[in-house]
């Protein structure tokens, strides 16, 4: 068999891949944006880490050290595009979609295409494994 | 006769392998807005006759759909390549027993 089911499986997966981290990252900065209704204006996320939270726990680090954290890792970043290679003949592309998530205010709505992206990605999964068992009868079929 | 079922079970793999492709696009793109999902359906006259499958964009009905006809269609491929392992074995059986 050709490779173009593998490689249409592995492209979708990535995309879904990329579609569930960039789903996490909006629902680690749900709240994050000025305009969130649920938190103060002034409120800044802190993304939790390994460190940070040894830290506080050992009181070895301060709150400065925690803010520095969240200062430049980009955390709170949402990503709320849609975009979609390859889109001039969708039934013949071989990418796949990566869908936005919405708002940055809608957690339920995130983890609703946190969950849909899970199952696309099993789907591609599924996909990848029926191409490779496929693969795997033709070449046993010249054996006893 | 052999050599007619063999073209068919071949024309079959074929197929399954046209199939396979058609199939990982469904799931790869399922959740692409606006994508129809499409799917290819053995004619009576032969395969590969393209068959539209509207099943709706961005449903998990799509999802789902791609991944029972890929396990459907492995499943079909797997029984066409027993079929071409026996006659296969058959062949070799009558040439030992010409070789004897």
């Amino acid at each position: 068999m050709s490779d173009e089911a593998f490689d249409i499986a592995a492209n979708g997966m990535e995309a879904q891949r990329a579609a569930m981290d960039g789903i996490a990252r909006s629902i680690a900065g749900v709240g994050s944006s000025p305009s969130s209704l649920a938190q103060p204006a002034n409120f800044q996320f802190v993304p939790a880490s390994f460190s940070s939270a040894l830290d506080d726990a050992l009181a070895i680090g301060g709150p400065d050290d925690v803010g520095e954290t969240s200062a430049g890792d980009g955390l709170a970043a949402v990503q709320t595009d849609e975009w979609a290679a390859d889109v001039s003949a969708p039934q013949l592309s071989t990418a796949g979609e990566r869908a936005g998530t919405g708002s940055d205010d809608d957690p339920i709505g995130a983890m609703i295409s946190l969950i849909s992206a899970g199952r696309a990605y099993d789907a591609n999964v599924a996909s990848l494994q029926a191409a490779k068992q496929m693969d795997v009868e033709a070449s046993d079929i010249d054996k006893y | 006769m052999a050599d007619s079922a063999l073209a068919r079970i071949e024309a079959g793999l074929a197929f399954g392998r046209d199939r396979a492709i058609v199939l990982a696009l469904d799931a790869a793109n399922a959740r692409r807005p606006g994508f129809v999902a499409a799917d290819v359906q053995p004619s009576a006259d032969g395969f590969g006759r393209f068959v539209a499958r509207a099943l709706g964009p961005g449903t998990s009905a799509t999802i789902e759909g791609a991944m029972a006809a890929s396990a459907q269609n492995s499943v079909r491929y797997r029984a066409l390549a027993d079929q071409e392992r026996a006659i296969l074995r058959e062949f070799r059986s009558a040439a030992d027993d010409a070789r004897r």
